[in-house]
């Protein structure tokens, strides 16, 4: 039986899972996925979190149990830097050390590559190595199934900046993976390159509310902490806009417009791409998703407030989520505030 | 210029002296007080981290008082502390409308030329002056530290409870109008000797407690409810892990060489926590440890309400409070707590600490 490895998903496997999922497959591990996050999950990360976490950091201590007595291993990668200009937050430093002291039960041993790019271009590379060398792959697989998953990982990413929510992504990929005759590497990525040429951009009525939703991925994307956010504005008939669809290379070009930047990596990449929507004059109001005592968002937010104020005075809506937010209560302040933006621009255009 | 700078513990007086020397009117701010903590958090986002809001409430009664340009450091994270300023400084303009400006110290390790180049616009007087000023300013916070630190010792001892705290209090203020190095010196002798004079109970055993946690409210009485004050007069030996002098030469001056501080905590903390998560996240795991192998009684962290780091540390104690069987009561500081509530639990926890010592003793006896 081939060795199961467990994935939580949360935090960064909204970024990185197809990559990372490629990587352990083409090493011959089994790949298992926890289920979408539940009450129970959550319940469990409560009980194994301190009450002064953030909710993503529950949920993610949640899916760990969720996977214990399934498998072999559980990855969780230490994800120290990955651009170099910033960190993660410091909850991702030490996520695998809150895991290893405080989820209950018999966690099975955890796989935690650390990944900081500042030492070195090949770091990561070699980190991951080290996890092939645990699971006794040799290295010369390790290392096609590294590229391998590089390769997977861009056409991820570019999926998602195309417009195409994760989860959707993923299941492209995966059928886009299984389909393939030949995986071999220059076969991927040639395939690759003529998908992505046929993928549409996004969608841009000026008509319809262009709304920018602003957060972290795990936040924005898990449905069961978003309280259904996307669908219930796309049901609302706005068009929504993530961080996550503005190419990397667009990101950095406003990197220049922050004094000094953010140390966190997913705090910056949420201040440039609205720094981008707004240069694009690409939406009509800016919705951040945060969590409660979200230390980071504490300053991202008011960095937002400012600058939209400054930008035209663009309307912005913080929601903040914890383990008490409602679906009707969320959906009770979205529909306010697209009521307004529908108004001012009907105001606008007329 | 008018310069108001950060208040934290008793640094004031040396950066007071440090900017008068360098040639410059002080509007130091008054003692944080509810007042300050009210005004800093009307303006501060709502999960901005205590020191951050009472600073911010500081800026503002110093501007009130006239000031017009603030002098900070800065930081490079992993957590908030060195964005501060760039936050406060757009509040404070692009909200409130002041037209402040804000001096920020980087670590000079990345920045010598950026230092240089504000220390070239701040300082108004000739080259032997300025080092004349920093070397008093080193001078004097040396002195608060030991002054301080002796009366970590004594408080728990004294016969009469407050005479430390009274002694203590007017040792600053001399120290605070010292105008030499020698003066600081001489004073300081004579201000220790008086402590040591103060009528002890040499017959005391008491429990020992190291105190750890964020910088800013490990040394700042006001946000921490006078943690070390009240433990003292509780007749417990409070051990605090942070003091300003150690910590600059550990952290600002080594780093500025690239040179690792603090090597033996961080190594301690290896096992548990190898990564650096900012502040002071990993010096509180750390340091726990040293703490129980040096035979403490117990440890008592303290931390501002969603400070990332010791969020870390917390979820991480539990585990080396039970494989080192060494109580630690965390403290979570925020705007709404109150001296009452924090004395109840310090008190709690004495308790538990001495029943656990008797029971300690009874084993081995
Ligand atoms: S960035 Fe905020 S939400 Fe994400 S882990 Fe850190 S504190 Fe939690
Ligand atoms: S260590 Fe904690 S309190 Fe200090 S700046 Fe960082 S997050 Fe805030």
């Amino acid at each position: 039986m081939a060795t199961r490895i467990g994935i939580p998903r949360a935090l960064a496997y909204y970024s990185f899972y197809p990559q990372w999922r490629t990587y352990l497959e083409e090493l011959g591990m089994e790949v298992i996925l926890s289920p979408p996050t539940t009450k129970d999950i959550l319940d469990m990360g409560i009980r194994d979190t301190v009450t002064d976490a953030c909710i993503p950091i529950k949920v993610f201590h949640g899916h760990v149990a969720a996977l214990i007595g399934e498998v072999d291993w559980i990855l969780i990668p230490r994800l120290v830097s990955i651009d170099g200009d910033a960190t993660f937050c410091p909850k991702f430093l030490g996520l695998p050390d809150m895991i290893e002291a405080s989820v209950q039960g018999a966690i099975p041993p955890l796989l935690t590559p650390r990944i900081d790019i500042r030492d070195g271009r090949f770091a990561p590379l070699r980190a991951w190595l080290q996890v092939a060398k645990i699971l006794s792959v040799p290295r010369y697989r390790a290392l096609v199934a590294y590229q391998k998953a590089t390769q997977v990982g861009a056409y991820y990413e570019s999926l998602l900046t195309h417009g195409i929510l994760p989860e959707d992504a993923m299941a492209m990929v995966n059928k886009w993976w299984s389909s393939l005759q030949d995986n071999s590497l220059l076969a991927l990525a040639k395939a690759k390159n003529s998908l992505l040429r046929t993928a549409n951009s996004i969608e841009s009525s000026t008509q319809r509310v262009r709304l920018a939703v602003v957060g972290y991925p795990y936040a924005i994307y898990d449905d069961y902490i978003s309280c259904n956010l996307l669908a219930s504005l796309r049901r609302l008939g706005v068009t929504v806009i993530t961080p996550d669809m503005v190419p990397s290379k667009s990101r950095k070009a406003q990197a220049k417009r922050q004094p000094k930047y953010l140390f966190w990596h997913y705090s910056n990449q949420v201040i440039r791409a609205t720094y981008h929507f707004f240069q694009e004059q690409m939406v009509d109001g800016v919705i951040h998703v945060t969590a409660f005592a979200c230390g980071p968002d504490a300053m991202v937010g008011k960095l937002l407030e400012l600058d939209c104020r400054k930008n035209n005075r663009m309307p912005f809506l913080s929601l903040c989520l914890d383990e008490h937010t409602g679906v009707a209560g969320v959906m009770t302040r979205i529909e306010a505030f697209v009521d307004m933006l529908v108004r001012r621009k009907e105001a606008q255009t007329s | 210029m008018k310069i108001t700078f950060p208040r934290m513990g008793t640094s004031w007086i040396g950066l007071k002296a440090l900017f008068e020397g360098l040639g410059h009117e002080t509007v130091l701010p008054p003692p944080p007080s509810k007042h300050t903590l009210d005004l800093g958090t009307k303006y501060a986002p709502e999960f901005a981290c205590l020191p951050f809001k009472v600073l911010l409430g500081s800026y503002l009664e110093a501007l009130e008082m006239g000031a017009d340009t603030i002098v900070s450091s800065g930081g490079v994270g992993p957590c908030r502390a060195g964005y501060y300023t760039q936050l406060q400084k757009r509040i404070l303009r692009e909200q409130l409308s002041y037209d402040v400006r804000v001096i920020t110290f980087e670590p000079l390790n990345r920045n010598w030329r950026g230092t240089y180049l504000i220390l070239k616009d701040l300082v108004e007087v000739g080259f032997g002056d300025f080092l004349g000023a920093l070397w008093l300013t080193w001078q004097k916070l040396l002195a608060l530290d030991a002054l301080e630190k002796e009366s970590h010792r004594i408080r728990p001892l004294e016969r009469h409870i407050g005479t430390t705290s009274r002694v203590v209090k007017d040792a600053f203020a001399d120290i605070d109008a010292a105008q030499s190095v020698d003066e600081v010196r001489a004073r300081t002798a004579v201000r220790l000797e008086e402590l040591r004079a103060i009528p002890q109970d040499l017959a005391r055993e008491p429990l020992r407690v190291g105190v750890i946690g964020e910088i800013y409210v490990v040394l700042e009485p006001f946000v921490n409810q006078d943690v070390v004050e009240t433990l003292g007069h509780m007749g417990v030996y409070v051990h605090r892990s942070i003091f300003l002098t150690d910590w600059t030469k550990d952290n600002a001056i080594l780093d500025a060489f690239r040179i690792p501080g603090e090597m033996n905590i961080k190594r301690a903390a290896q096992p548990y926590l190898p990564e650096m998560v900012g502040g002071h996240g990993q010096n509180s795991i750390g340091e726990t440890i040293l703490y129980a192998k040096r035979g403490f009684d117990g440890v008592v962290q303290l931390a501002p309400f969603t400070c990332i780091p010791e969020i870390v540390a917390k979820s991480i104690i539990p585990k080396v409070s039970e494989d080192y069987n060494l109580p630690v009561l965390t403290l979570m500081l925020d705007e709404q707590t109150g001296k009452a509530g924090v004395s109840t639990r310090l008190e709690a926890f004495v308790d538990l600490l001495t029943m656990r010592r008797q029971r300690l003793r009874g084993e081995t006896a």
